[in-house]
């Protein structure tokens, strides 16, 4: 069994009344590419800046890279890298002189620091653009250099907090496949992310949080038959009117529809008459039906039906954004 | 000319209502001018006050009844407090010498014999001179108190004496006022510093003033109506300060609107040296700094406190090339000796000019793309 | 943390520092250029060069309306065009057309010799001269004042008699204590206002700008201390100020012809003792957690505060009530103590215990608060 990279025990962070991360449960195993899922507001960000000790949990306990959080917390400095909102590089210094200077804090010895910074540099393909200041920097490089900052002094676990957002789907995929081979590499890695997508397509786990609780953990296909009494129904018919639409709706055990012409999705527990009412209903209405396809739940339907529904997520995100 | 006054007034009225909406920025640019102004009270009342108690120590190495009546009136100086009375003159000196007192009086043997014999007599004064008040004031209790003594004596001063009658023109108190009209023209001028680093450098950090210069817009037109709502907030510092003057006692002779309109000017010009000082520095924190840097030794050269007609000959020419300066002298004359526009007109025209030559140089200046 | 790693942070904070400010050309210009000539040359405009005695009236129109014209008023306008504060004094104004040009900036004050002058003088009884001043000009009528009161020092209104003032017997008041010229008085406050206004924002406005930025975080998400991060902006700020100190000497010294009184190495000390005081005050500022807009807010309230409170322009000493027990608690007045009584009269800086001993207690406190308040607002700081 592998060793436990990151353990926490109920860590939890209370911001004034408010409780962001509320008896975080959590073991991640060494060599893991584990995913945080979750919505805007759900605590990811407060989790990831916990066990990286840029703030103090309010109670609870980890351990991370083998060391306390708390009564270690240099110690797990060394061993950690993190791309996260708010740890930023210096505008006024190139992506090099950043990097020179990181490579100092973390004491690596002047000739492995260069090394390094070469072979990073070399790895993201920066170039050129390694003389040119961070400000002058597009976003998606910008992204690059924090990578390349957090990875500088080898660490043994890596945070990724919301590091695709912003970028191109082709540069999303190629960070996503950069990251599994960093965890074929022995890395541990932490995956942040709200779109619902991503950590299917890499995660080793997946742990679902919301409202500042994990409400699950288990590996993509694991979570989605924990809701496998959903059906999941794709129909491609074009030009759907509302009306039509809301037709649909008034079919019993219907979950959820969503339409984005031409695909209609419509997620049910299992009904095997739903493709036949279906059909029958979009037919009466003179729909036009191009192909029917039924699969079983996609991780964000399992999220959804996991944490209670759209209704309720609608109301936590609304609650998030007042606070 | 419409869509530039259109476009002008839609700039001032966004201005307006996002300070609003901002109410520290409100506070802070209303309630500087008072803050300002109470340490500025501060200051100067500590020159008005009715004793002090700089500390004094006498060697009286005479101790005849002449000496010790010399020590007895430096004692009930209200200027000094004889802290110590000493047995040498070196002990004295080194009082002086170590801070331990601001002053030391030493009254030499024979003092007494001398003055019975109608002779002159002398005392040595050592005063230390790096507090410059304190000395001369320290210098003004001895003076006085040797004169006392002559006149306690019977003696006669002098044969015939030169009375000087001093009459100001202005009607100001005689001990001066606590706060002048120059204070207003500063308060003006760091209020449209202040406004000008909110105006632009703040909108470019935060990217609100690229939408604006991607409108079809003039940049003319953003300026004129940033310079816009300064005056609106200048009009409300004015009458703050308007207010502050009368509290505190000072006479306005002059008529208010012709205030009014010097500190608009004023502030025209500095929002229009701001303007193209923002093309070339485009961090808010760093043009604050150098607006209070520029600032600081304008409260010397313009004439803020001390008229610059006093400044040595090097002043008085820096002084002479500073708009501000011509501001707060128009503020002073209408202030004080209640004179009209005429009499302010060249003043006023120097801001005018000085306002319209920098304006359209910032306007060239500054970037469109951002 | 052994001391060779903390040192080896502080040292690569440092140069990063350095490294910084290559980058911000502006800042160089301001901090070490803008900041330290203005605020030199706006005093030797003010108050002359060094050693320079110039009279602040006497290139000033004045009219001397003679309605005496006798020998005595003869001789007082004489006494008066000698003294070398009246070297512009004009006749040809009657009283009235005297005060009708009064305050339009054509004459700046009229001296007006009414009839019987010198009829008093010779019956042994006073006279009176009476001097209309454009007080609004604010100093004007003070300095008027004292210059004709000089004057009149030696003023006799016939050749055979013996100057006015004084009688047979007098009290002479031999003057005593080290003379300096306003420039050198002023040179002190300005290299303490340079040291000051510029070391604060560059801490304070330093720190919140990178807490602003999230590089703050950066910092400490790497092994090295907090200890190691503020020793590291510390000794970078000592570096700037020694040369700050430099250029104002510099131009002091050569431009404007001030001799200080003393060396260059203890000013040089005292200047950075200084700098240490506003870094400590600035490092426990920041930890607050504002913005870079309040931070400038604060500097300049601090400025005014010790312009106020701290000798700079009032002494000590003459300030009352609450104002007097600031004046003493605030560290920086015993800076400027340090810094006139080095300067201006020489005095060894060992002898100055009692104001060593409270400015370096102070920044110990300054520095101490400042380390335990940052690592309690570590949150705040790292947005």
């Amino acid at each position: 069994m592998a060793e436990s990279a990151i353990t926490t025990r109920g860590l939890t962070k209370v911001f004034g009344k408010f409780k962001a991360v509320d008896g975080l449960n959590l073991d991640v195993k060494q060599g893991e590419l584990f995913g945080l899922l979750g919505p805007n507001g759900a605590g990811k960000t407060t989790t990831v800046r916990m066990l990286c000790t840029l703030i103090e949990p309010t109670s609870g306990n980890a351990t991370v890279a083998g060391y306390d959080l708390l009564r270690e917390a240099a110690k797990v400095r060394r061993e950690i890298g993190v791309v996260s909102e708010g740890v930023m590089l210096y505008k006024e210094l190139t992506i090099e002189e950043n990097l020179r200077f990181l490579s100092k804090l973390y004491n690596l010895p002047g000739g492995e620091a260069e090394k390094r910074i070469a072979h990073l540099l070399e790895m993201f393909r920066f170039e050129e653009k390694a003389k040119r200041m961070v400000k002058a920097l597009s976003s998606g490089w910008t992204k690059k250099a924090l990578i390349c900052a957090a990875l500088l002094h080898s660490p043994k676990i890596l945070f990724l907090d919301e590091v695709t957002s912003g970028l191109d789907p082709q540069s999303a995929a190629a960070l996503q496949d950069f990251t599994r081979n960093l965890c074929k590499e022995g890395v541990t890695v932490i995956w942040t992310t709200h779109y619902m997508t991503e950590p299917e397509k890499i995660c080793d786990r997946v742990g679902i949080v919301y409202a500042g609780r994990l409400i699950q953990v288990g590996s993509p296909n694991e979570l989605k038959n924990k809701v496998s009494e959903l059906s999941v129904m794709e129909v491609e018919t074009p030009g759907l009117t509302s009306r039509q639409i809301g037709k649909i709706k008034e079919i019993r055990d219907v979950c959820n529809i969503s339409y984005n012409d031409p695909i209609l999705r419509i997620t049910c527990m299992h009904d095997h008459a739903l493709a036949e009412n279906v059909t029958r209903i979009l037919l009466s209405e003179g729909a036009k039906i191009r192909s029917i396809n039924t699969k079983g739940p996609s991780l964000e339907e399992a999220f959804i039906k996991l944490t209670g529904g759209e209704e309720e997520i609608d109301r936590f995100l609304e609650k998030a954004r007042m606070e | 000319m419409n869509r530039f006054a259109r476009d002008t007034s839609a700039v001032t009225a966004k201005e307006l209502r996002q300070l609003l909406r901002d109410p520290l920025s409100l506070a802070l640019t209303i309630i500087f001018p008072i803050l300002l102004i109470q340490i500025f009270v501060v200051i100067v009342t500590a020159f008005s006050a009715p004793s002090y108690n700089i500390a004094v120590v006498v060697s009286d190495l005479d101790g005849s009844s002449k000496s010790r009546s010399l020590v007895d009136k430096l004692t009930s100086s209200r200027l000094i407090k004889v802290t110590q009375l000493l047995q040498t003159e070196e002990q004295a000196y080194h009082a002086v010498e170590s801070g331990a007192a601001t002053g030391a009086v030493i009254i030499p043997k024979g003092f007494g014999i001398a003055l019975l014999n109608n002779r002159s007599a002398f005392v040595i004064l050592e005063t230390d001179n790096s507090k410059i008040t304190s000395s001369s004031l320290v210098q003004s209790a001895v003076s006085s108190s040797t004169q006392a003594l002559l006149e306690s004596t019977g003696v006669s001063l002098g044969a015939s004496s030169v009375q000087v009658i001093q009459r100001p023109i202005s009607g100001r108190p005689e001990t001066g006022d606590m706060i002048v009209p120059g204070m207003l023209g500063m308060i003006t001028i760091l209020g449209a510093f202040d406004d000008i680093v909110n105006a632009i450098t703040r909108e470019r950090e935060r990217g609100t003033f690229s939408r604006l210069v991607l409108t079809p817009t003039s940049i003319l037109s953003i300026y004129s109506g940033k310079i816009s709502a300064t005056v609106v907030l200048n009009a409300i510092r004015t009458t703050l300060m308007l207010v502050i003057f009368v509290f505190t006692g000072l006479t306005i002779r002059g008529s208010v609107p012709l205030v009014y309109l010097t500190t608009t000017l004023i502030a025209v010009f500095t929002m229009s040296l701001g303007l193209l000082l923002s093309t070339k520095v485009t961090s808010s924190s760093t043009l604050t700094v150098l607006e209070i840097a520029i600032t600081f030794p304008l409260f010397q050269l313009a004439g803020a406190i001390q008229a610059p007609e006093l400044l040595a000959s090097g002043g008085r020419a820096m002084a002479q090339i500073l708009p501000w300066t011509y501001g707060n002298d128009a503020l002073r004359r209408v202030i004080y000796l209640g004179v009209g526009f005429d009499a302010i007109a060249i003043d006023l025209l120097v801001l005018t000019v000085s306002s319209l030559v920098l304006l359209p140089i910032a306007t060239l200046l500054s970037k469109r793309t951002i | 943390m052994p001391a060779k790693a903390f040192l080896n942070d502080a040292l690569a904070v440092m140069t990063n520092e350095f490294r910084l400010l290559r980058r911000n050309r502006t800042a160089i210009l301001i901090s070490l250029v803008i900041l330290p000539l203005f605020f030199t040359v706006s005093l030797g405009g003010a108050s002359g060069r060094s050693g320079e005695s110039f009279s602040p009236i006497a290139h000033l129109t004045i009219a001397y309306v003679d309605n005496d014209v006798t020998i005595a008023s003869g001789r007082l306008l004489s006494t008066l065009s000698s003294s070398g504060d009246f070297n512009n004094l004009v006749q040809g104004y009657s009283e009235d057309s005297a005060m009708a040009t009064l305050g339009t900036g054509r004459i700046y004050a009229a001296i007006i010799v009414p009839k019987g002058f010198e009829e008093n003088l010779a019956k042994n009884e006073q006279a009176n001269l009476v001097v209309y001043v454009d007080d609004s000009l604010n100093g004007l009528g003070n300095q008027i004042a004292y210059s004709i009161q000089s004057s009149l020092q030696k003023f006799s209104p016939r050749a055979e008699i013996r100057p006015v003032t004084g009688g047979a017997q007098q009290i002479e008041i031999i003057q005593k204590g080290a003379k300096f010229s306003s420039f050198n008085i002023g040179l002190t406050i300005i290299l303490a206002l340079v040291i000051i206004f510029a070391t604060f924002y560059e801490i304070a406005g330093g720190m919140s700008r990178e807490s602003e930025d999230g590089t703050y975080a950066r910092l400490l998400m790497t092994p090295t201390s907090l200890g190691a991060v503020v020793f590291g902006k510390t000794m970078y700020d000592l570096v700037l100020n020694a040369i700050r100190t430099l250029m104002v000497l510099g131009l002091a010294i050569f431009a404007y012809g001030a001799r200080p009184s003393t060396d260059f190495g203890t000013i040089l000390l005292i200047s950075l003792l200084m700098a240490l005081l506003t870094m400590g005050f600035g490092f426990l500022i920041s930890a607050i957690g504002i913005g870079i807009r309040a931070v400038i807010i604060i500097e300049f309230f601090l400025v005014l505060f010790l312009f106020a409170f701290s000798g700079f322009v009032i002494d000590r000493e003459l300030l009352r009530g609450v104002s007097n027990t600031i004046s003493y608690m605030l560290p920086w007045a015993y800076g400027i103590e340090l810094l006139k009584r080095t300067i201006l009269i020489g005095q060894p800086l060992l002898t100055l215990t009692g104001q060593l001993e409270f400015v370096l207690a102070s920044i110990v406190v300054f520095y101490g608060l400042a380390y335990f308040l940052l690592r309690l607002s570590r949150e705040r700081l790292v947005r």
